[in-house]
């Protein structure tokens, strides 16, 4: 893969950004930005890593709460999915994109039954016990930040998982 | 990692390792029922972990999509 270095802010995207960021508009997003990025650079070989799914894709457990799509400023609870579940025992709530391709087929968007198999190649050692579910409609992400990720974080530490894969609906 | 269809808002709001994915929202991971595309993002999403050395950094993975499989808009 080559760097993408190209990515211009067009004159399109800067008209649907500030409909996203006025009162009244797609939603009054709060414009939250990460100050400094993080770097945790990878110390073990890619086959010693456990790895764990983290999707904003709205999928969770049939027998969970569903998220609540009509939340003012969104609904960040996370919910926890065993890596042993199997997809008919998943369902996504999410109203923001199209996910008919995904109520078919989970792994279009949270790859839970692909990751084993790259496991069982060797390319990874392990799948986390645990994957996260969240739901990627939070028009102010204050308190994901706060409160929900460092959260994940704590999990993710509790399980041994040095890398996280992000995958937004 | 996180994968993205949009990498100027991911450059905007900041992440450290990300591909842009030049397929829809709601298969960023690829086709329904086509466990080798997905397999080969999935790859390709781990192996540049350990490519990537600079933070902030986003990659376009080569296949672009085609959208003769996707279910109809809701």
């Amino acid at each position: 893969m080559t760097e993408l270095l190209k990515w211009d802010f067009t004159e399109r995207w800067q008209e649907k950004w500030a409909d996203w960021m006025k009162p009244g508009g797609h939603g009054a997003l709060a414009d939250v930005r990460n100050s400094n990025l993080a770097w945790t650079p990878l110390v073990k070989p890619l086959s010693e890593c456990t790895v764990m799914l983290l999707t904003t894709c709205g999928v969770h457990l049939r027998a969970q709460k569903p998220f609540d799509v009509m939340k003012e400023d969104g609904d960040w609870s996370p919910r926890e999915i065993p890596s042993d579940t199997q997809p008919d025992q998943l369902m996504i709530t999410h109203t923001h994109y199209n996910h008919l391709d995904a109520d078919n087929d989970v792994n279009c968007v949270f790859p839970i039954e692909r990751l084993p198999e790259l496991r069982d190649e060797g390319l990874i050692n392990s799948v986390a016990a645990t994957h996260i579910g969240m739901m990627g409609w939070v028009p102010n992400p204050t308190v994901t930040v706060r409160d929900t990720i460092p959260g994940i974080v704590a999990k993710a530490k509790t399980e041994g998982v040095d890398i996280a894969l992000l995958t937004p609906g | 990692m996180s994968l993205t269809a949009h990498p100027h808002i991911t450059k905007m709001v900041g992440a450290p390792r990300s591909i842009y994915m030049r397929f829809p929202q709601g298969n960023l991971v690829g086709q329904a029922h086509n466990p080798e595309q997905q397999n080969s993002i999935l790859r390709a999403a781990l192996e540049a972990v350990v490519t990537i050395e600079e933070t902030g950094t986003i990659l376009e993975y080569p296949e672009r999509w085609r959208g003769a499989l996707r279910s109809s808009r809701a």
